[in-house]
């Protein structure tokens, strides 16, 4: 008796080492930070582009955002004046952007917790360094203007990415989920929220 | 006699019982270890096999690429050199009008040119900015004084230099090899390479450098 219960201890202790392990890498698609506004149970993200250039305003910034609005995502993202967002988005001149050690890159998203930067730079700042488990009450989303894609697919899939990236959600890192995520590095999964982003989205905000 | 003798066989079957229990403990501790580690290596194994899992803090979007001449497009200059030294830290202001102010702090590097290997620098050193102070684990990682290097550097509008995109650009020269922290597809596999010829590429891929077609120029 006494063996059969030490026999079944050891078991379950190795279906529970497996589990933690499993899940432990799997729930890896998201930042343990959270977007602190929320209305009637959804993500309530009020962005202004006012400070976008004509590559981004206008129908390629309302078709970005309504590619998480259309979507199963609990979330909610409206245009509203500058005066009124919680999330600004800019065009950033060459000259600044090189100024600043941004990198090559297209586009990036910095959230904030109270007045405290997640992180300073686009990449290798783990923007978990100030804002681990912290609620973001603003973003930030910066577009390289000397980097602009010809395809407006591609801009309007970059407005949701990087919004993506204030609202919490990480690059995907799943294969089987990385072929047709918005939040693949990159953009390389593909334009439009998958089933998967919608998932994380509302598995995060559940 | 008798006594002792009844003692000793007493003694030596309380020495037997507790290696018994001794040898039990040691294998009830070992199971269940062992079962842990079957348990966590299951479960790797399983990811691993099922799917790949790389943590990625980045928020930034890289452009699409096709080659190392697409990838170095925003390079401006390329140099082999000495670190003369690190100066002191400052707060930079990013001069995007952000509703909460965002400054970041910026070390620079003094570097001794070595070598022009592309572009045009008449001076014999160069400022060469980093991200970060170095009270703190900078990412990239600061480099040190005597460091031999070769840096693939974007200019600013005052003559300072930044690493084109981050570790992609900082590169050591240790024995004659290159090493890097980069994870760039079109650099990766210089590692550990020689650096004559990893200063003869990266000359010709900037030369050549261009916009991928899918961007405006």
């Amino acid at each position: 008796m006494k063996n059969k219960i030490q026999q079944l201890l050891v078991v379950t202790t190795s279906i529970l080492a497996f589990v933690v392990s499993f899940t432990t890498v799997v729930n890896a698609s998201t930042f343990s930070f959270s977007w602190a506004y929320k209305t009637n149970g959804l993500v309530d993200v009020k962005a202004s582009p006012e400070y976008l250039s004509s590559d981004y305003n206008g129908t390629v910034f309302d078709e970005g955002i309504d590619k998480w609005n259309a979507s199963k995502a609990n979330v909610i993202i409206s245009e509203v004046s500058r005066t009124a967002s919680k999330v600004d988005l800019y065009t950033v001149s060459r000259s600044q952007w090189n100024d600043n050690g941004w990198g090559s890159g297209e586009a990036w998203a910095q959230g904030f917790s109270g007045t405290t930067p997640c992180t300073t730079t686009p990449v290798f700042t783990n923007p978990e360094d100030k804002c681990a488990n912290s609620l973001i009450n603003y973003g930030a989303v910066y577009t390289n203007d000397s980097n602009v894609s010809f395809w407006k697919s591609r801009r309007e899939a970059l407005i949701a990415h990087e919004i993506g990236h204030i609202i919490g959600l990480k690059h995907t890192s799943l294969i089987s989920a990385k072929s047709d995520s918005i939040m693949t590095a990159n953009l390389e999964g593909g334009y439009d929220v998958s089933s998967y982003d919608e998932g994380e989205v509302n598995y995060k905000y559940r | 006699m008798t006594f002792l003798v009844m003692m000793k066989a007493k003694l030596t079957t309380n020495i037997d019982k507790e290696r018994v229990n001794l040898r039990k403990s040691i294998i009830w501790i070992s199971s269940v270890s062992l079962a842990i580690v079957l348990g966590v290596s299951l479960g790797f194994v399983y990811n691993s096999n099922n799917d790949t899992h790389v943590e990625d803090n980045n928020t930034l979007t890289a452009p699409i690429t096709n080659n190392l001449s697409e990838e170095f497009w925003n390079v401006d200059l390329i140099v082999k050199g000495k670190v003369i030294q690190e100066e002191a830290t400052f707060q930079k202001d990013t001069g995007v009008d952000t509703k909460i102010p965002s400054k970041m702090e910026v070390t620079p590097a003094t570097i001794e040119v070595d070598e022009v290997i592309y572009g045009n620098e008449p001076n014999k050193t160069i400022t060469y900015l980093q991200h970060g102070n170095s009270n703190e684990t900078a990412k990239p990682k600061h480099v040190q004084k005597n460091d031999e290097v070769i840096l693939i550097l974007t200019r600013t509008t005052d003559g300072q230099y930044w690493s084109y995109n981050f570790d992609d650009g900082i590169w050591y020269v240790k024995n004659g090899k290159v090493k890097s922290n980069t994870s760039e597809k079109y650099l990766v596999d210089y590692k550990d390479k020689d650096a004559k010829d990893f200063i003869k590429e990266i000359r010709k891929a900037a030369k050549n450098k261009k916009k991928n077609e899918n961007y405006k120029q």
